[in-house]
């Protein structure tokens, strides 16, 4: 009996610890969560480690092993090296050059935030500021006033280049870097994807500057980027961000898990560890707050109309897979059966066979749609048959639409 | 008397081919003269095989006689608007800017001893196949201590550890260095073509420690 009692005060146990690294569903929750379990996440590597293996669901890919091999291990790997200073400078859309030591912000405040409105301060500064990975390519293009225009920057209200800053990297040289805010980022709204951005375009033009071909960077188009450097060509269209905490996985093929919110932050971090070549690491306070930032994003200014003919379309045809409950997206789905491209899909670095479904929060904002913006206007989308090739009748598509301009 | 006589010369006979069996010393010191008595420790933290898209000249090239290594950043220096020397299309100013790297590894090197170690030199990376096989010994450019971009004097203190980043010329092709004559050769082998590095240490010339990275990858061009 006794003996019996010890396994039953064991097992209990062991689901109570289970259950403290689960967080809730819904995204002010979530955040509250996140605010709790802070320092947790800066301290206690194990954790982090957990919520590694945990979100990449398929470790054989060669994107999930470069992490496990290097991420929160007991010794050496990432976590041993530097971490970047967190002060930045705009770089100036007029040309006035600034410098991180005189005209530098550091993001880091002396104090970390205690409450959910603190941390997403901290947080949007962090998505608009903080250099998430340098490019040559685009550290020429900054230079070349003559070529915004024609891969898309902007400059915002201060007179700043857009999703673009200066920061000193890990060896002490000044660089300029992208932040979220130069793909995810237009017209100064966070979340809403930069469909006019080319940086492919800007890519040819820097090798073509060298005297070598431009490849197949001219084929991405604006709005559309290819993430692997692999044997596939598949440029993909850049996303909204508003739904992502609704999500069940993140990238394209769903190659991140998203259990927990904690797994956005551990993505954030890791990241930014490639997109620095492998040199440094971000701070991870500044992590974790990009993250409840982005899990607690304005939704756009949309109001959906669930009292319509075409949302009750929506509701036979659609919300199998994009559930209204969850920001309208939903679950992976397997890609042979979806009449779209299946590249992605078979991606030999991050192909999983499947595609996770995204939100449609912000699609009224317009297209391209589908992973890689294949289909131009929903109305195209709706003709192709997707998802699995049965098109609407016309009726049907056409209240549909109604509908989804409203979301 | 007979079985006394046996058992003596049997007893002798056999402490006799046990001298002559085995000359290593079990005294607990290492007798091999290579090695050094320090015992340093190398721990893994980061690499890359670099990219040289644009500046395939810069590669490790194994075909290529005096590959000598030179001094240099790894990293082709930021943007300088004055610059017009860039190797670029004729009468076009890229700035000094390549869309080039070269090759990395990050350590952590620990003296955990009682003496303080000098004279400590990176002595070697050999790049190893799936089987283990080392395949090339890569160029090293320099070794820098991480803390303030210093060149590595080669002191490390008894106690103390020091992270060490060591810029290299990578291979132009990856795949290509460490395939095998029968393996299959396409698209996907040399996007996920992966190898890890053997860091040779040696104090006072004298073989110190040697790490054995997991593999690693060429630099990509974009991995978000």
């Amino acid at each position: 009996m006794k003996r019996l009692t010890w396994t039953y005060a064991l097992a209990l146990w062991i689901t109570l610890s289970a259950c403290q690294t689960q967080a809730p569903q819904e995204p002010q929750d979530q955040a509250q969560w996140m605010v709790d379990n802070a320092q947790r996440y800066l301290t206690d590597r194990a954790w982090r480690r957990q919520h590694l293996e945990t979100s990449l669901w398929r470790p054989e890919l060669p994107y999930a092993r470069k992490r496990l091999d290097s991420y929160g291990l007991e010794r050496g790997g990432w976590d041993k090296l530097q971490t970047i200073a967190p002060t930045v400078a705009p770089v100036r859309a007029d040309g006035q050059p600034s410098d991180v030591h005189n005209d530098g912000q550091n993001l880091l405040p002396q104090q970390l935030p205690t409450t959910v409105e603190g941390w997403r301060a901290l947080g949007k500064e962090v998505f608009w500021k903080m250099p998430m990975r340098r490019d040559a390519y685009m550290e020429w293009i900054a230079q070349r006033p003559e070529l915004w225009d024609d891969v898309g920057l902007q400059t915002d209200k201060d007179g700043n280049i857009r999703g673009l800053t200066r920061f000193e990297d890990a060896r002490g040289n000044q660089r300029v870097g992208l932040t979220c805010g130069i793909c995810h980022g237009d017209n100064g709204v966070a979340g809403k994807a930069a469909r006019q951005l080319d940086l492919g375009h800007a890519r040819a033009l820097f090798s073509q500057a060298l005297g070598n071909t431009p490849g197949t960077f001219e084929d991405w188009g604006p709005g559309r980027v290819d993430v692997t450097s692999d044997s596939v060509d598949d440029p993909l269209t850049i996303k909204n961000l508003w739904g992502v905490p609704h999500q069940s996985h993140i990238n394209t093929s769903g190659s991140i898990q998203l259990h927990s919110p904690a797994a956005l932050a551990v993505r954030f971090e890791t990241q930014f560890i490639v997109g620095h070549a492998m040199e440094a690491r971000p701070n991870r306070a500044l992590m974790w707050a990009l993250a409840i930032y982005i899990v607690t994003l304005d939704r756009p200014q949309t109001e959906p109309q669930t009292d319509t003919p075409g949302a009750d379309v929506f509701q036979t045809r659609c919300a199998g897979c994009h559930n209204p409950q969850r920001g309208y997206s939903g679950d992976l789905v397997n890609a042979e059966a979806l009449t779209s491209s299946q590249q992605s899909a078979r991606s030999p670095l991050r192909g999983t066979g499947f595609y996770k479904t995204p939100s449609l929060l912000g699609i009224s904002s317009g297209g391209p749609y589908l992973h890689d913006g294949s289909q131009p206007t929903l109305g195209d989308l709706l003709d192709s048959g997707h998802p699995f090739g049965q098109p609407l009748p016309e009726d049907d598509k056409h209240t549909l639409l109604q509908f989804l301009q409203t979301l | 008397m007979n079985t006394l006589r046996i058992l003596i010369l049997s007893t002798l006979a056999i402490t006799a081919l046990t001298a002559c069996g085995d000359d290593t010393d079990y005294s607990g010191g290492n007798t091999d003269p290579e090695t050094t008595e320090f015992e340093l420790e190398a721990t893994y933290i980061s690499g890359h095989y670099g990219s040289y898209r644009d500046c395939a000249e810069e590669a490790f090239n194994p075909n290529a006689e005096g590959n000598r290594p030179e001094g240099g950043e790894g990293f082709m220096p930021a943007p300088d608007e004055d610059s017009a020397d860039a190797d670029c299309a004729e009468g076009e100013d890229c700035g000094g800017l390549f869309n080039c790297q070269h090759a990395q590894v990050t350590i952590e090197l620990a003296n955990p001893g009682d003496e303080d170690a000098a004279a400590i030199d990176i002595a070697e990376l050999l790049i190893l196949d799936a089987e283990g096989i080392e395949r090339a010994s890569l160029p090293i450019l320099s070794t820098q201590r991480t803390d303030d971009n210093t060149d590595f004097d080669g002191n490390l203190a008894a106690g103390a550890a020091q992270n060490l980043r060591i810029d290299f010329r990578g291979p132009l092709n990856l795949h290509d260095l460490i395939a095998n004559e029968d393996e299959d050769s396409d698209g996907d082998s040399f996007s996920n073509a992966a190898a890890p590095l053997r860091i040779l240490i040696k104090v006072n010339n004298k073989n110190a420690e040697t790490l054995d990275t997991p593999a690693i990858d060429a630099l990509p061009e974009i991995d978000t």
